[in-house]
């Protein structure tokens, strides 16, 4: 699948820096209304949207999205009766009115006609389903990352996208982020030299097995639990899964590699112009003592390195990025700080005031995307290949051997690998 | 006859004892197994009591992988329990022998409700051609829509020619009496057949049963897939089409038409294009801007060669978000624009779409046709522009950074006031070289925001070259008043480097900047200067008398260990030194917080070291314990206590085991004794 958006577009680029020093002092020529926060908007132009799923990262979107002045928020659903009724309090307190309607079954949300496009911030093990699902309503979708918890759920997704024409977003902001937009066009400008290296900052890939002791099922209308575990298998409640503490299990997270490589690796497969592939050779590493390490080495079919590391990073924030060329490096990271290996590449650099976690920019281009109908920054067709890159780093790091890709036809040169393609989904849930 | 009972009884009873023993592995020891003897044992006669369900899980995980065709009989046995099912799913969908194929397709045809759903889906997600007929079969049999839904969605997985044929015949029922979910599912697999076609190139197919999707009384959501879908497959064809759903009244689906505008090849796209430019009057206002928008980032440079003269056509058009829309196009097309004229805009009809257009359509035209911009006069941007167009020209001369508008910004910021000013100020930074920087420091005189003044110098520094930069700061900052050097010290961290640092660290050994700048020390995060700012650190630890700069000193210090990276032999000596110099129990029980983050085993050994002094005693174990469970979840099937055959790992391993002894004969803490324990 090609990707449409495999180079920083200058006008892009210049977009997001124009938006990005609005958090501190800029020249007051930036509209607010740029980021949808200001100025009139037409109704033809309006936004109705809806939520499904909304933590803690989910509020930041949920706030954002409802500051914008071409968003009308309509309806949430969420399994936890404490979030639906924080969610549609807030949404009538902006609107003076009582209309935000409440769900518990995201199909009866995604039914209703007057939604145009639903901001999807579940757990991640929701993320594919509800996204497809939302597909099948021809609803626009910006969603958290990851996007998927295996190759074959990235690709479901990517594949529905395309289908039903909808306009999708990845929760992947730093591609609208300025520091990370210049990094990714000084690596595209040749002005490093030949790429040789893209390190993506990723976390300790394991998951565990582990189940916390049953607690009483609350009524399904406080937490509808067998809502909340979807497509995933059958285990007893507890409240800490529900109050965020489900990542690191496997069987609702997709371990350290994906948890910030759907960031990172996204962001090397993007400034080195691989957003229509992946790594074709994945090599986990090992300590001195023969213990596996959390770093993974991949290779693309020109030869380029892909280095997925936890540590050795200069500091510059959560999340790093580093290009490396024949000629020069470039690291960034969510200080929006960033570092380089030459005062000649340094007269490239710009001062950004914006941390590499606020989505507003992200959602700015999204609500453009919906509008224009045009392909996103973090559109599915890229997200999904570098998901699907990092799953195979982590299929590989579970293995512990080198493994070979296929990235066409995404099998490997592995049969046990080949088996951990996929995960089989709870009934009534299939992709 | 009563004792052979007796007997069989104690048999059965014997076997079913040996048969829990045997199934007693635990999901713990299962879950890095590679046993598949043991994974089938773990999952015969299991029940559905919690624990049997996550052993069961863990169990068919692992088979998933690892499973044969000796699994499968196991696995299809549980296939019937609803608690089950799931697990042996997870491991027959993944294996590929065409014998789990056969035992589903059995399985199937004994199951019921949400067993048999579960079992269709593997069905279709594995897509084995034969599977339709028993697909079928269920289907005939059987009116439970729960279960009609899951064969509609496997077909479409299985594409064969039979499966398809059976799609569009069901799709030729009454679909108004069919099951809303039910209906959809159809629509959608139909639509996955579709895809199958797109695949292999077979367009007129995939566009065949597109259109029966479109034309049949699906829900709204699969039609509109159809229509979509087709008028893609269709291609060039679908020029005609496109015009006239632009003109129709249902917005969905004139949404359909303008997403599909940037989705057509090549050789379509240029065609379709030629087709909206020659039918661009009869569209309405809205549309108008959206088939604009839609000209944007055209892939084929035929299509973008047919809508660029009419863009053009439509730079001067009155409505003013037609304009702000030709505006924002034409980046794309910004090589082949002869002038900058489409950059001026009257201020009074200025939207922000429209000053946001010109801004990126000037910049992109700055960058592909620079000559157009030289020679920038003040008196150019001051005396023939409104207010608003000289704002957006300054922004332009910022983002595209046109440095020879440097003499007239350095005018505007002198003799202007208010958003001119403060646009030219920002420009400036941008452009500014490093002999000049005094200029624009200069220009900053006077000025009484704070945020603004460093926003604008740390733009400047961030490009210029570093050390000749820091350079010329740290002479501003040796000229400055007090007041004007506590500002500048922030603005030194930000430049880094050996020069910058040098200017904080003498800064330390004045009264009157010592607080702020032993604060910058701490807060220094220029990786290569970290030896020389813990040495800095360590430095005004040892020499100050005042107790608030000595722990300053030592927290520095202690931060540089814990944060930067640097050799693990360094930071323990680092933990060692900050101990031994620090004057405050809490300042001495910082290096504890470095031991954490070192997860090594080495580092254990050097964190107990520390367990000798009493009052330091549990902070120690705790550190250890803590490394120690690090290492045991990053590697939950290292086993220490057994040889591995490599020296290193072995040696690591008895430093774990002799850590976690130490801190249960050590600490009085209890359930720090229970975790290292548990270690063990």
């Amino acid at each position: 699948m090609k990707s449409t958006q495999s180079r920083v577009g200058r006008r892009d680029f210049l977009k997001g820096v124009a938006l990005c020093g609005v958090a501190s002092f800029v020249p007051a020529l930036v509209p607010a209304s740029a980021l949808g926060l200001d100025g009139t908007v037409s109704p033809s132009e309006k936004i109705n949207l809806g939520a499904i799923g909304i933590g803690s990262r989910g509020g930041e979107d949920f706030r954002i999205f409802l500051g914008r002045n071409d968003i009308r928020f309509r309806a949430i659903c969420d399994v936890r009766r404490i979030r639906r009724e924080f969610v549609s309090n807030a949404a009538n307190e902006k609107y003076g009115d009582k209309d935000c309607a409440t769900y518990i079954d995201m199909n009866e949300l995604l039914q209703r006609e007057d939604i145009d496009a639903v901001l999807i911030a579940t757990g991640d093990r929701w993320h594919t389903m509800a996204s497809i699902t939302a597909a099948k309503y021809g609803k626009d979708v910006y969603c958290e990352k990851p996007l998927s918890l295996t190759i074959q759920e990235s690709r479901a997704l990517a594949e529905a996208v395309k289908r039903y024409g909808i306009v999708y977003q990845a929760g992947t902001q730093r591609r609208n982020i300025g520091n990370f937009m210049l990094a990714a066009e000084i690596a595209q400008s040749g002005k490093l030299g030949k790429l040789t290296e893209v390190h993506a900052n990723t976390l300790w890939p394991a998951t565990d097995q582990d189940w916390y002791p049953a607690e009483p099922e609350p009524d399904p209308d406080e937490v509808d639990w067998n809502r909340w575990l979807g497509p995933c298998p059958w285990r007893p409640y507890n409240s800490a899964y529900v109050r965020g503490d489900w990542r690191g299990k496997f069987d609702f997270h997709g371990g350290g590699i994906l948890e910030w490589g759907s960031h990172t690796v996204d962001l090397c497969q993007w400034a080195a112009q691989k957003d229509d592939t992946a790594p074709v050779r994945y090599e986990p590493q090992f300590n001195d003592d023969g213990s596996i390490a959390g770093h993974i080495w991949a290779y693309y079919a020109d030869g380029l390195k892909l280095v997925m590391r936890s540590d050795g990073w200069l500091g510059l924030g959560t999340c790093s990025a580093r290009y490396v060329g024949e000629e020069g490096w470039v690291e960034t990271g969510d200080s929006g700080r960033m570092a380089v290996s030459n005062d000649k590449l340094r007269s490239e650099l710009k001062y950004f005031g914006m941390p590499g976690t606020d989505p507003s920019t992200h959602i700015a281009e999204f609500c453009e995307c919906v509008k224009t109908r045009r392909n996103p920054a973090a559109n599915a067709a890229v997200a999904a290949q570098s998901h699907i890159a990092s799953h195979c780093a982590y299929i590989a790091w579970q293995l512990k051997r080198t493994i070979e890709f296929d990235p066409v036809k995404e099998e490997f040169n592995d049969a046990d690998a080949n088996r951990m393609r996929t995960r089989a989904m709870r009934a009534p849930y299939t992709l | 006859m009563r004792n052979k009972a007796f007997f069989a009884l104690l048999t059965c009873a014997f076997v079913a004892l040996a048969a829990s023993v045997a199934n007693a592995q635990s999901w713990q020891e299962l879950q890095t197994s590679t046993d598949e003897a043991a994974l089938i044992q773990a999952i015969t006669n299991i029940g559905d009591a919690p624990e049997d369900i996550h052993n069961g899980n863990v169990a068919c995980k692992r088979l998933a992988v690892y499973g044969t065709d000796a699994a499968i009989p196991a696995l299809v046995a549980l296939l019937p329990n609803e608690k089950q099912n799931f697990n042996a799913r997870f491991a027959l969908e993944a294996m590929p022998s065409e014998a789990v194929d056969a035992a589903l397709l059995k399985a199937a045809k004994e199951l019921k409700g949400a067993c048999l759903v579960g079992v269709i889906d593997t069905i279709g997600v594995r897509g084995k051609a034969d599977s339709f007929a028993t697909l079928k079969e269920i289907a005939d049999a059987n009116d439970d829509p729960a279960v009609q839904k899951a064969i509609y969605a496997a077909c479409g997985m299985i594409a064969s020619p039979e499966a398809e044929a059976f799609l569009v015949e069901e799709s030729k029922k009454d679909l108004g009496a069919m099951e809303y979910y039910a209906r959809k599912a159809l629509g959608d697999a139909i639509l996955d057949v579709a895809d199958n076609y797109e695949k292999t190139g077979q367009l007129d197919k995939a566009a065949a049963l597109d259109d029966v999707v479109a034309a049949a009384a699906f829900p709204k959501y699969e039609k509109e897939a159809g229509i979509y879908r087709s008028l893609i497959n269709k291609g060039a064809d679908s020029a005609a089409k496109v015009v006239e759903l632009l003109q129709g009244d249902d917005g969905p689906v004139s949404d359909v038409a303008l997403k599909s505008i940037r989705e057509f090849d090549a050789a379509a796209s240029a065609k379709v294009v030629a087709a909206l430019v020659e039918n661009f009057d009869k569209f309405d206002a809205v549309r108008k801007v959206r088939v604009v928008r839609a000209f944007e980032n055209l892939k084929a440079d035929d299509a973008k060669a047919v809508a660029f003269p009419k863009l053009t056509s439509l730079a001067n058009a009155d409505d003013v978000a037609l304009r702000a829309a030709v505006a924002k196009a034409l980046v794309s097309y910004a090589g082949s624009l002869e002038n900058a004229a489409f950059t001026r805009v009257d201020g009074k009809e200025c939207n922000d779409a429209l000053r946001n257009a010109k801004i990126a359509l000037g910049v992109a035209l700055a960058k592909a046709k620079p000559a157009l911009f030289e020679n920038m006069q003040a008196s150019a941007l001051l005396d023939d522009m409104d207010e608003t167009d000289a704002l957006i020209q300054l922004k332009i001369v910022e983002l595209a950074r046109i440095k020879s508008a440097g003499p007239a910004l350095v005018k505007i910021a002198n003799e202007r006031q208010g958003a001119l000013r403060d646009a030219a100020l920002s420009a400036l930074s941008e452009i500014v070289e490093l002999d000049d920087l005094q200029l624009l420091v200069d220009a900053l005189n006077g000025e009484t925001d704070d945020a603004k003044v460093d926003w604008i110098l740390r733009a400047a520094c961030t490009r210029l070259p570093r050390e000749e930069c820091a350079a010329k700061v740290a002479d501003l900052f040796a000229k400055s008043d007090l007041e004007q050097q506590l500002k500048i010290l922030p603005l030194l961290k930000q430049i880094g480097g050996k020069t910058a640092l040098d200017a904080v660290a003498a800064a330390c050994n004045k009264a009157d900047t010592i607080d702020k700048a032993t604060q910058i020390l701490g807060e220094w995060n220029t990786p290569e200067d970290a030896q020389a700012v813990a040495a800095i650190c360590l430095a005004i630890a040892q020499q100050s008398n005042d107790a608030k700069y000595h722990s300053r000193g030592i927290r520095g210090y202690v931060r540089v260990a814990r944060q930067f990276e640097l050799p693990l032999a360094t930071k323990i000596e680092m933990c060692k030194t900050a101990f031994n110099t620090a004057r405050r129990p809490e300042d001495k029980a910082l290096i504890f917080e470095v031991f954490k983050r070192l997860n090594v085993a080495e580092n254990v050994a050097a964190a107990l070291e520390y367990a000798q002094y009493p009052e330091y005693k549990e902070a120690a174990c705790e550190a250890a314990v803590v490394v120690a469970e690090k290492i045991r979840t990053s590697q939950p099937d290292w086993k220490w206590n057994e040889k591995s055959g490599d020296e290193a790992k072995d040696a690591s391993a008895k430093i774990l085991i002799d850590g976690m002894k130490k801190v249960v004969e050590t600490t009085d803490n209890a359930d720090l004794k229970a975790r290292a324990q548990k270690l063990l």
